[in-house]
């Protein structure tokens, strides 16, 4: 654990350091599988024979209690006053990688779509400390994701992963809990 | 486009939420397979063999092997499909798609970019499902929805337009009702005669 995450600005020369203290897991926060049921933590699949076998868990940053609950209550605020709230919009996604494929990943080939509007990534960072999902599930590796545009959290939205079996994807709604 | 082999689209970006409603339409069908395909990055529309000569044990006047009878899907979303004859003429008068230059009974769809076009080319990849395992699905029934609605808005306005050379973009719908709608789908880009189906929903309250 280095107690920091860098994030890359995609074709640009930024390279902001974002100095985190370490999670402290919130007590109300639901679980794992509970997150899962109630749609806050979707898992889009590459899974087929030989050929790939990559799972992406992934959760909506954004709404607060939401991504405390996903990064843990320091880590979040950080991101949160450097980035999600800081001015220009910017919509962020905690995204784990596990399987045996997870060496494939790539987060440009990660979109967000609601309604007509299509997202493509802007901004990407692994996380080097542990999040509270982390500690969670068996992660190869953890990626922070995002989005230079608006999402609106009251609204479904679309999660899609270009992989190389074709695009596989998940839908995702935030739960009425976390907004 | 190229007019040889590889026969494919040139400089055509597919829209990731089309693509991926076309994979999961396509791969909703069933016994239908993913698998690699012969040319790089796309993915054959695969069936199992035992299916394909049922098939042809019944009676069908020959379904070409090719690509396991259906076909495949590029990476940039265009498509070549087993089509009979007659139907390869409709979709190449129509402008969506091209004959493919060595292969009988092959044609390459273009990419769909809006979900008015997926119906359209989600149609022709059923018909030739249907034709290669002889079933008869319809595609309306393994079209995958975009983001479920909330609630989904009643189909009160069917608006047939006729003559237009080539038409298969929502807003003109939207724009030939003259009403504010969320949305407009459109069925039937039938063969030459062109004509085309808006499907309007419930005009939305005015604001």
């Amino acid at each position: 654990m280095t107690g920091d995450t860098r994030l890359h600005l995609i074709g640009g020369a930024l390279v902001a350091t974002l100095a985190m203290a370490p999670a402290q897991v919130l007590a109300q926060c639901r679980d794992w599988d509970e997150m899962v049921a109630d749609g806050s933590l979707v898992q889009i699949k590459a899974v087929l024979g030989d050929e790939i076998d990559l799972t992406l868990p992934v959760v909506y940053l954004n709404p607060k209690r939401l991504g405390r609950c996903a990064l843990g209550e320091a880590l979040y605020d950080g991101l949160d006053s450097a980035l999600l709230s800081a001015g220009p919009p910017a919509q962020g996604f905690w995204v784990g990688v596990s399987g045996r494929s997870a060496e494939t990943f790539v987060p440009e080939q990660l979109w967000v779509v609601q309604g007509d509007r299509e997202l493509g990534l802007s901004l990407k960072g692994d996380y080097e400390v542990d999040t509270r999902l982390s500690a969670l599930g068996e992660l190869a590796f953890q990626y922070l994701v995002v989005y230079g545009d608006n999402l609106d959290p009251t609204l479904p939205m679309r999660l899609i992963y270009v992989s190389r079996i074709g695009p596989v994807s998940a839908e995702y709604r935030v739960d009425a809990y976390y907004r | 486009m190229t007019t040889s082999v590889p026969h494919m689209q040139v400089n055509v970006t597919p829209r990731i939420s089309v693509h991926d409603l076309l994979f999961r339409s396509v791969f909703a069908l069933p016994d239908v397979e993913n698998r690699p395909a012969g040319v790089v990055g796309a993915r054959t529309i695969s069936l199992p063999d035992t299916l394909m000569r049922e098939n042809r044990r019944g009676g069908d006047p020959g379904v070409p092997a090719t690509a396991n009878g259906v076909g495949h899907i590029h990476a940039d979303g265009s498509l070549h499909v087993n089509l009979p004859e007659d139907r390869i003429r409709d979709v190449v008068n129509a402008r969506w798609g091209a004959r493919h230059p060595n292969i009988r009974d092959y044609v390459m769809l273009f990419t769909p970019q809006s979900r008015a076009e997926l119906a359209v080319t989600f149609q022709l990849v059923v018909e030739a499902y249907n034709r290669a395992t002889g079933r008869a699905l319809v595609a309306s029934d393994y079209l995958a929805p975009a983001v479920r609605p909330l609630t989904d808005a009643p189909v009160d306005t069917v608006w047939v337009v006729s003559g237009e050379p080539r038409f298969h973009d929502e807003r003109r719908c939207t724009y030939l009702l003259g009403k504010d709608v969320e949305e407009a789908h459109i069925y039937d880009l039938g063969p030459s005669a062109n004509p085309h189906v808006c499907v309007l929903p419930t005009p939305a309250t005015p604001r």
